[in-house]
């Protein structure tokens, strides 16, 4: 238990004796952890990080008899019956002063801190338990930044229909309609299947034919500001429109969505929209984009043991989380440098990257990822600055506004989230990695050279051992539920 | 009769402003991992799709750029690197073997200069580097920097009539790139894999001022640093081109490809 107890927050263990407030006899020269023998009081000050060095200061008063004549200082672990692997040396400061050096606690769990300090032939035993955390300070607030989860829920002010009830219920029943494709025998869920965490488990999607890229699950979609591999759409209505009209997806048409819209769905819409179908079948399209991107943003994940661990961490409370995922999620807040990209509550930051992942789609021929993703999102007309922007004051539109082509987006693609990650394999934007071992794998071993030298600098071959690989892909498969 | 030929010359030269400007692409990389998945001809074809007048080209493993040149000699300007693979940026100027693998190629190929390399600050003054420097000196080579100001000056101290074309201008201010231009007589750039100095098709000022006060020291270069990018250097030239022609025609024509081919283009041609 208390994981954020360590360094300066070390707490005193009832460990057979009261704590200073009671002495009152005397005071040491020093602010920290106070402990209390017959003879003497002792604080103590110390910061410990598994697996390094540290020294801890002293300050020691005697209540009436003559000071110490020596200290000793020791730590152990009162559960597995061991102590340091290192002998602490004890210095003199200064009357009342000492500083010991050398010490190092070199796993995680239940400590204790041992000093024994003799004088006139007597020795007076203190000890000061504490739970040491493997997460520095820094390593807890990066974890923290992960959650809390589910966020709350958010509108989408480009889409009028977003959170409205009657909406919902018709892109539910859309997104389960194989009629609105050209041939009406595939459906948005063919690709984003629920049993499957909205994925499909294929490398690459296939509609009508298969296309170059992995499908992205849709849960969450609602917290996104770039929609595909390549964000060429910037709302989530815009990208529900867009496989309806791809040849190999969907294939349908707007004449063909607003035929179905009209013979099917005509009383839905209008409880949805408030309004009778309207005559331009762009209009219709653009609305069942619209009642899908409403149904969607309510598919939210479920929380995780991650999200239980986050949160007892949060409150200082203990948890089971188990110890693989915990030095898992050591490499991906510290060394690892994953939680740089994969940030926040969603696990990325929404942007894009070039991890070094090839992109040849054929011979002759390449997937240019984002590069190409902002030229379709500069010429969609239904982009956040187009007309069919329900919000007037474009409040949703800056990405879009301000996004600049680089050369440095020719091969990117977007940050995936990493929530339900264990359920939805393949991985990367062309579904090339099986596992999420494979994933770990790819990033321990990558290859700089496929990276451009004025390019992003964290990212370097992590190098990990295979016991650090199973933790990291511990840690990932404990943010699925 | 006169006004059917004030008609044609009209069209001709309607035509002839037309046609896209040339491009001297300064900055291409044919590595080995390129050789397979873009062949000799795709490469070549890709250039000339592109309107690249002629390409200064360096491979880790230098064989790639050896086949390109024979197939396209007109097309293609080789320079030699000095990475036998990728994997060596990092290690090279430690690395006591490279020198008689630079002496081996000099012997045998011809070369304009010696680059893409990359060097930073007081790593040009180790042993490898310096013995580069002195190689490019006695074959009268270019060199092509991929480094920092220090490094540039520390290549400049140890042969001070050295010509040093600065890959991607040392990604620095344009201030800070018009000083070392002011500096350096022999000094050259090339504005490969940064965009800063153009956004939407038009010419940031500060780099703008320094195009005019030194429109005969830039080259353009569109970095295929992976086999992907070779599909990039037609995207690379157009998007050169749109920002190109926010400048003075002649200014243009300079960066585009003029001033490639007079750093350059001759270079082969002489003797020994």
């Amino acid at each position: 238990m208390e994981e954020r107890r360590n360094g300066l927050r070390l707490a005193a263990a009832a460990a057979g004796l009261a704590l200073a407030g009671a002495a009152g006899a005397c005071v040491p020269s020093l602010e920290g952890t106070r402990l209390e023998s017959p003879r003497f009081v002792l604080a103590f000050q110390g910061s410990p990080e598994v697996g390094k060095f540290f020294a801890v200061e002293i300050a020691v008063c005697s209540k009436s008899s003559a000071p110490p004549e020596s200290i000793k200082v020791d730590a152990h672990m009162p559960e597995h019956r061991h102590g340091m692997n290192y002998a602490p040396e004890v210095k003199p400061l200064g009357p009342g002063r000492w500083r010991a050096e050398g010490l190092l606690l070199h796993m995680p769990g239940k400590w204790e801190f041992v000093f024994e300090l003799r004088a006139a032939g007597k020795t007076d035993r203190m000890a000061s338990g504490f739970q040491l955390s493997q997460f520095t300070q820094q390593e807890i607030a990066r974890i923290l930044q992960h959650g809390p989860w589910p966020p709350p829920a958010v509108r989408d002010p480009s889409n009028r229909v977003s959170g409205k009830r009657e909406a919902i219920a018709l892109g539910g029943k859309l997104f389960f309609e194989p009629r609105i494709s050209g041939t009406g025998s595939v459906l948005c869920a063919s690709c984003h299947v629920p049993f499957r965490g909205f994925q499909d488990a294929r490398p690459r999607a296939f509609g009508l034919k298969e296309v170059e890229r992995n499908t992205i699950a849709v849960v969450n979609a609602g917290f996104y500001r770039w929609y595909g591999w390549d964000g060429a759409n910037d709302s989530l209505w815009s990208q529900s429109i867009r496989p309806l009209l791809d040849e190999r997806e969907m294939r349908s048409s707007a004449p063909k969505v607003a035929q179905v819209m009209r013979t099917l769905f005509a009383k839905d819409y209008e409880s949805a929209f408030g309004r009778k179908l309207p005559a331009s079948d762009e209009e219709v399209l653009v609305d069942v984009g619209k009642a899908l991107a409403a149904y969607q943003e309510t598919l939210v994940s479920e929380r995780t043991p991650f999200d239980d661990f986050r949160d007892a961490l949060a409150s200082d409370k203990p948890s089971d989380y188990p110890e693989d995922a915990r030095r898992g999620l050591k490499i991906f807040v510290g060394k690892g440098n994953c939680s740089t990209c994969h940030f926040g509550p969603h696990f990325t930051n929404g942007e894009f990257a070039d991890t070094g992942v090839p992109f040849f789609v054929a011979p002759g021929r390449v997937d240019p990822g984002r590069h190409a993703g902002i030229r379709k999102l500069k010429d969609s007309p239904y982009n956040l600055l187009g007309r069919y922007n329900d919000d007037p004051a474009r409040s949703t539109a800056t990405g879009t506004r301000h996004v600049e082509l680089q050369h440095r987006n020719f091969g990117e693609w977007r940050v995936p989230s990493l929530r339900n990650v264990a359920q939805t394999a393949p991985y990367m934007h062309n579904g090339s990695l099986e596992t999420l071992r494979d994933v770990v794998k790819h990033y321990s071993e990558l290859r700089e050279d496929r990276l451009h030298a004025d390019g992003e600098r964290i990212l370097k071959p992590l190098r990990l051992s295979q016991s650090e690989i199973d933790d990291l892909v511990a840690f990932l498969q404990s943010l699925s539920p | 009769m006169r006004a059917l030929l004030a008609g044609l010359l009209a069209a001709s030269a309607i035509s002839l402003h037309a046609q896209p400007l040339p491009i001297f692409d300064a900055h291409v990389h044919y590595s080995h991992d390129a050789w397979e998945v873009v062949p000799v001809e795709q490469a070549i074809a890709i250039m000339r799709k592109a309107g690249l007048k002629r390409a200064l080209v360096s491979s880790s493993g230098d064989d790639g750029q050896q086949r390109l040149f024979t197939a396209a000699p007109d097309l293609v300007i080789p320079e030699l690197r000095v990475y036998r693979t990728r994997g060596e940026i990092g290690s090279w100027f430690r690395d006591e073997t490279l020198i008689p693998y630079l002496e081996d190629r000099l012997r045998r190929y011809k070369y304009v200069g010696i680059g893409e390399f990359h060097l930073y600050g007081a790593d040009a003054d180790l042993p490898v580097p310096r013995r580069m420097v002195q190689l490019a000196r006695k074959h009268n080579l270019f060199l092509h920097a991929h480094s920092d100001v220090d490094a540039v000056e520390r290549l400049f101290k140890q042969w001070p009539q050295a010509r040093i074309l600065w890959a991607h201008a040392g990604f620095d201010r344009p201030e800070r790139v018009a000083e070392m231009l002011r500096k350096h007589k022999n000094l050259w750039c090339d504005l490969a894999f940064r965009t800063d100095h153009a956004s939407g098709g038009k010419v940031d000022p500060a780099w703008r001022a320094v195009f005019m006060q030194f429109p005969d020291r830039f080259m353009v270069g569109s970095d295929t640093f992976t086999p992907e990018r070779w599909h990039y250097i037609p995207e690379h030239a157009e998007w050169s081109r749109r920002w190109l022609s926010d400048l003075p025609r002649d200014v243009a024509e300079r960066i585009a490809w003029k001033n490639g081919e007079t750093v350059f283009g001759s270079l082969l041609q002489r003797p020994d």
